[in-house]
């Protein structure tokens, strides 16, 4: 198989977005073990972050935004509440993880997935309070940090995982 | 990606690790709580003056400042008490330092030089005696002192020692002269008593110092008058309970002010009980006995000083004629309580009142 | 892991116990019962004062339907509602003025103050 750079780079973010629209599908399925609002395991995000670090942020942000909105409409979602707080939050999210991203010294893959699950977190409660009225986000957000790590970590690990295949499939990073 | 730092220096590397730590702790910081960057210190201090307790509540971004605003602001009041107290022991400092007790001293002799505050207040005070058909007076000292309010030997009058005592409550004979700031009672047994201005005259002072710091947030409570400077947070304003009269623990109502003050007059707050009838320190000066429709009245208003001025007077005067008198000036509202247990308010409170479930008080909505 | 990651959740585990002893003192001063505010739309439609109720049931309408709160004992939790994730469902009861319960998919929230909170009294 011997794609060109541009043709290759398009089928590739198809791959990503059904994958990424599929693992949020799965996990819609499943319940939520966390007894909090927002707060989910965000297996969509492996995929994000991916795109993220293998393209970069134009591509992160069109996979991500994709994605929502996809799956909305899937979800009967679209243009309500949950809507706009998802999309919100994956904006914020993916830009906080590119920032991340960029000090790859420093931080590993799991950081930048931390501080993505943090920042979505936090985005949806926020958008929630302006939606909602009044609530007390201050109570939410020992749990939302500490909760944030096993989700960041297990997804960053994932992540980490899979981006040696993308970069096997790819053979050469494009830039 | 990885190559390009090879070429690196080892200096550039190590300071943009530490940019970058530094960096990303300020973000994690930013979003889970600005409180942690912008520091807003409470400082809350208490004293005695004014035979009431003076409590101010500041916030200010530096603990400095908040202390400094907070001890000017009860300078304020305690010299506004010297000027204006009028029951200290002879041959004390104090007594010296009270400009009214000169005054009263001088009645019928000779008129007397006095402080801008002391000037400003008799005319604030003649002014509203004028505006308010009389029920504001501060020459009501003869009256006060026979009923015994102030000195703890309260007792209830025969009616010929009041007949007499209100030929001398008569703002008309109160001389101010404006070119040399003076004050002059007429008749020698004429007297002045400033309790119903005083206090909320020095609440406007000691607000006043507070804003010159740049504080833009605090709260004094004097002795149940309430200056609410600023708002408690972003477009959330302070909550001020009404005092239920018949009941100290209960509130009647929760007002929601941003930079006004309240000020309650209440037959509650100085009395004495005779064969269970009930005698309060609020005195019509039209009849000389204390006024009997309202059992409380609290204006809300952004003058501490007017405010004072017309809870006394709006106690004096009932609810109907308060109420056209509110009519006529904007900006100031009041909520009244009437002995048959009804609550009537000026139009503009219904917006910014909140009333509580409370046992027996029925609210009279016009 | 780097050692930028291990940095950056011990901070972050830090952070998370300095605001759990924040809301642990903020919750020992506010033990007693409060008012339940209960808001659809973000409008308030219902105000409950906790200690006066033994039992309770209250339905709330959300835009997808009828949300069931229970009261019982100074606490209130929601009971059932039409929404798919059931999350409000599994925050459990609450009392305190820090706690909240949030529906999102039904636009339903409840908050407790505390009573009688003002900051000043004229009297």
């Amino acid at each position: 198989m011997k794609l060109q750079g541009n043709v290759r780079k398009q089928v590739l973010l198809g791959i990503l977005v059904s994958t990424a629209l599929v693992l949020y599908l799965i996990e819609a399925m499943l319940p939520n073990p966390f007894p909090l609002p927002g707060v989910k395991l965000g297996l969509a995000n492996i995929v994000n972050l991916l795109t993220l670090a293998h393209f970069g942020l134009g591509e992160g942000l069109f996979v991500a935004v994709i994605r929502v909105l996809l799956g909305s409409l899937i979800g009967g979602t679209f243009t309500g509440p949950a809507f706009i707080i998802s999309f919100v939050a994956s904006l914020l999210s993916t830009l906080a993880m590119y920032f991340f991203l960029r000090l790859e010294k420093v931080f590993s893959l799991i950081s930048v997935s931390i501080v993505g699950a943090i920042t979505h977190n936090l985005a949806q409660l926020l958008v929630v309070s302006i939606l909602i009225g009044t609530f007390n986000i201050y109570y939410y957000l020992p749990f939302l940090l500490i909760l944030a790590l096993p989700v960041g970590i297990s997804t960053g690990y994932m992540a980490q995982l899979v981006k040696k295949y993308l970069e096997n499939f790819q053979g050469s990073k494009s830039d | 990606m990885c190559s390009l730092s090879s070429s690196r220096s080892l200096r550039k590397r190590s300071l943009k690790k530490i940019l970058s730590v530094a960096i990303s702790l300020l973000v994690v910081l930013t979003i889970t709580g600005c409180s942690l960057i912008q520091p807003e210190y409470e400082y809350t201090s208490e004293e005695f003056i004014m035979n009431t307790f003076i409590n101010i509540k500041v916030y200010a971004n530096s603990k400095e400042k908040a202390k400094e605003a907070i001890q000017k602001a009860f300078q304020e009041f305690k010299k506004i008490e010297e000027l204006t107290n009028r029951f200290v022991q002879k041959g004390t400092a104090e007594y010296e330092k009270s400009e009214i007790i000169k005054i009263n001293l001088a009645a019928g002799q000779t008129p007397v030089q006095v402080s801008e505050d002391t000037f400003k207040m008799l005319s604030l005070s003649k002014k509203y005696n004028k505006e308010l058909d009389g029920v504001f007076e501060i020459t009501i000292g003869p009256l006060v002192d026979l009923w015994g309010f102030g000195q703890d030997k309260k007792n209830v009058p025969a009616r010929e020692q009041l007949e007499s005592k209100l030929k001398l409550v008569d703002s008309n004979r109160l001389v101010l002269d404006e070119h040399r700031q003076t004050a002059y009672l007429e008749r020698t047994d004429m007297s002045l008593d400033l309790g119903a201005i005083a206090k909320g005259y020095a609440t406007e002072k000691a607000a006043q110092v507070i804003r010159e710091y740049g504080i833009e947030k605090a709260i004094i409570n004097a002795g149940g008058n309430i200056y609410a400077l600023g708002e408690k947070g972003d477009e959330i304003p302070w909550k001020i309970g009404i005092q239920d009269p018949r009941d100290a623990n209960k509130l009647l109502a929760v007002l929601n002010l941003k930079d006004q003050v309240a000020v309650t007059s209440g037959d509650y707050q100085r009395y004495f009980e005779v064969n269970g009838t009930r005698y309060h320190h609020i005195l019509d000066p039209r009849t000389g006995k204390p006024a009997d429709e309202l059992m409380s009245v609290t204006v809300i208003g952004e003058d501490s000083t007017i405010a004072d001025v017309l809870s006394t007077s709006f106690f004096i005067l009932g609810v109907e004629k308060s109420l056209a008198y509110l009519k006529e000036h904007p900006g100031i509202e009041a909520v009244f309580v009437t002995k048959d247990q009804k609550i009537y308010t000026s139009t503009g409170v219904q917006e910014i009142i909140e009333f509580k479930k409370n046992g027996g008080y029925i609210i009279d909505e016009r | 892991m780097t050692k930028g990651d291990k940095v950056l959740i011990g901070s972050i585990l830090a952070l998370a116990l300095i605001f759990f002893g924040m809301w642990y003192i903020q919750d020992k001063n506010a033990s007693q019962a409060g008012i339940a505010i209960i808001r659809s739309g973000g409008k308030i439609v219902q105000e409950i004062e906790l200690d006066t109720i033994e039992s309770k049931v209250i339905p709330i309408e959300g835009p997808l339907g009828i949300s069931k709160a229970k009261v019982e004992k100074d606490t209130i939790q929601m009971l059932s509602s039409p929404c798919k994730d059931k999350v409000c469902i599994k925050q459990g009861k609450i009392s305190t003025s820090s706690q909240s319960i949030v529906c999102v998919p039904n636009e339903i929230s409840i908050t407790i103050e505390k009573k009688g909170e003002v900051d000043e009294i004229t009297r």
